[in-house]
């Protein structure tokens, strides 16, 4: 063999092994990016449940005003008829946690003998993951003019 | 291929090498250091577990916040007319049943102490108080903190 032929054989074996170097890099990179954008995915609407649950008991659709003044509280025979608009993959429920309650789930036959109001709920047809949050909440019953302990529950299903 | 054109090649590969290093470095080095939404999450806890112990009747007509305050005052309770025992069993139990992230806490309003495991917390950087709630024509101030 002669020396340029020598040459260029190694020179073609180089160019070879350097490309295949970069092409793990990219490789690397891209699976690395997937990850970094799967991740402010999550946290996105980990951010997005957090202002859900922050604000969800001052929606006027849910929140128990006497004379015009907000009053911090849910009033729980709105959620007997009021549904969250869409919202994505999610189910968003109300528990009542004090005192105890029959555990069932709430409509207007079995109101207020129950504990669990679903406000909203739309699952995807193959649930890879689910992330809860959940953050307490003041609960008005109108009947009996009475406040009692719950808590909000956000799962978002991926 | 000329030599000059081969070193020059090889100057190209080295730069884009470099390249992918230096996005790798400064992605480890852009990651935050603490999770922000964690701890908004546990200050949101915190503050609406506050409001919620203080709103929920402890009877018919008698909230909690009421009872607290008769049981700082005379050590009786309005509800059961009995010592302020039952009152904290019951606060403690709102407090258990409504957080799933932790259950260490410590719950004061004037002389009544509510807590549990919240010595483990004291070494730790991670107590989240919510806003205090002094009560109006009482010395009383009600704290909450959980970790």
């Amino acid at each position: 063999m002669k020396k340029a032929e020598l040459q260029m054989q190694e020179t073609i074996l180089v160019i070879f092994i350097v490309t295949i170097i970069i092409g793990i890099g990219i490789f690397t990179f891209y699976q690395l990016q997937l990850k970094s954008i799967d991740n402010s995915r999550i946290e996105l609407e980990q951010n997005r449940d957090l202002i859900l649950l922050a604000t969800l008991k001052n929606s006027p659709k849910f929140s128990y005003t006497y004379l015009g003044n907000e009053e911090n509280a849910i009033d729980t025979l709105k959620l007997l008829n009021s549904k969250l608009a869409n919202k994505g993959f999610k189910e968003i429920t109300i528990k009542q946690v004090y005192p105890d309650a029959q555990n069932a789930l709430c409509n207007k036959q079995n109101y207020p003998n129950c504990n669990n109001y679903v406000v909203y709920s739309k699952k995807p047809s193959k649930i890879t993951s689910t992330y809860i949050i959940s953050t307490p909440v003041s609960l008005y019953f109108p009947y009996t003019n009475e406040y009692k302990a719950g808590v909000i529950e956000a799962k978002s299903y991926s | 291929m000329r030599k000059g054109q081969i070193e020059t090649m090889g100057l190209v590969i080295i730069v884009v090498l470099l390249a992918f290093i230096l996005v790798f470095v400064l992605q480890v080095m852009n990651k935050p250091q603490e999770n922000m939404i964690f701890r908004s999450y546990m200050q949101l806890n915190a503050d609406n577990l506050r409001s919620t112990i203080l709103k929920t009747n402890a009877c018919s007509g008698v909230s909690i916040k009421e009872e607290l305050l008769i049981c700082n005052d005379f050590a009786v309770t309005r509800c059961t007319n009995s010592n302020c025992n039952n009152l904290k069993i019951n606060v403690q139990k709102i407090i258990e049943n409504s957080l799933n992230v932790t259950k260490n806490y410590k719950f004061t309003a004037g002389n009544i102490v509510i807590e549990k495991n919240f010595n483990l917390c004291e070494n730790t950087n991670n107590i989240y108080t919510a806003v205090k709630e002094p009560i109006p024509n009482s010395n009383v101030e009600i704290n909450l903190a959980i970790c």
